[in-house]
């Protein structure tokens, strides 16, 4: 039975340092797997955006039509990588980290 | 790796969507003079884990982030203040001499980045954006580890 505390008492006991050092220590451990996963999404965002024409932008103008068109497939493969990485991240924190 | 890949796709939908809404959101703030647009980032910061380990919808997974950074937005934006500090800090010791160079590259006739700044820039960003994911996570942990005495194994859990 978990005991569910929303006061600000329990809010104060979240550390910014702590977070920051433990982020460091996961990110540290899973280094090369999760660069490996950030290439792998990005390669396939940057295919899709050849096979659908998106690449390479011409530079005509500030803001042509095809910038406006990658913002969602940014959009796309950072929320993946955001998704994976979460994964990743609860994973190390249990204990089995990334192969 | 594969697994980690699986359970992405597994919730690709719903994290689309909350990441779509709160750069629409956050991006309505920052039209109002740049600190609305920081709050409302502060204050939906844990919302793309709390998509990816609850699976309760777009609309629940901002609300919660909002019940869950209640209290502690203060110390939340300290933590990504000193996260832009850190990369900055990193860009300019790193990345200042390739700066340099594509400026030198601009002003003479060669077109293009040389290719020692785009590898530098795109590994930084690329750096940037996992740190950024995995310091959400923590966070998303540790709120919930305070606010609701949740431990890391149920958590992870819902993934088995």
């Amino acid at each position: 039975m978990t005991k569910i505390d929303y006061s600000d008492r329990a809010a104060r006991a979240y550390s910014e340092r702590e977070v920051l050092l433990t982020s460091f220590r996961v990110l540290g451990r899973n280094l090369f797997g999760f660069v490996f996963l950030a290439g792998f999404i990005n390669v396939a965002a940057i295919l899709l955006a050849m096979l659908l024409g998106l690449l390479p932008i011409p530079d005509a103008g500030p803001m042509p039509a095809q910038k406006m068109v990658m913002i969602p497939l940014y959009m796309l493969s950072t929320s993946l990588l955001t998704a994976m990485v979460s994964y990743g991240t609860y994973r190390d924190l249990r204990g089995s980290r990334l192969g | 790796m594969s697994e980690l890949v699986g359970q992405g796709l597994r919730v690709a939908v719903p994290i689309i969507l909350v990441g779509l809404l709160i750069t629409i959101i956050v991006l309505i703030g920052s039209i109002l003079l740049i600190i609305p647009g920081i709050v409302l980032f502060v204050m939906l910061w844990v919302a793309l884990p709390a998509a990816v380990v609850e699976r309760q919808g777009v609309f629940a997974a901002l609300r919660r982030s909002r019940q869950l950074t209640k209290g502690a937005r203060w110390k939340i934006f300290q933590l990504l203040f000193m996260i832009y500090l850190v990369f900055t800090v990193t860009v300019a010791v790193f990345g200042e001499p390739f700066m340099g160079a594509t400026i030198g590259a601009s002003n003479s006739a060669v077109p293009g980045s040389p290719l020692e700044f785009v590898v530098i820039s795109t590994a930084l960003s690329v750096l940037v954006a996992l740190f950024v994911g995995v310091a959400s996570a923590v966070s998303y942990f540790y709120l919930r580890m305070y606010k609701e005495g949740v431990e890391i194994g149920e958590i992870a859990t819902v993934f088995d």
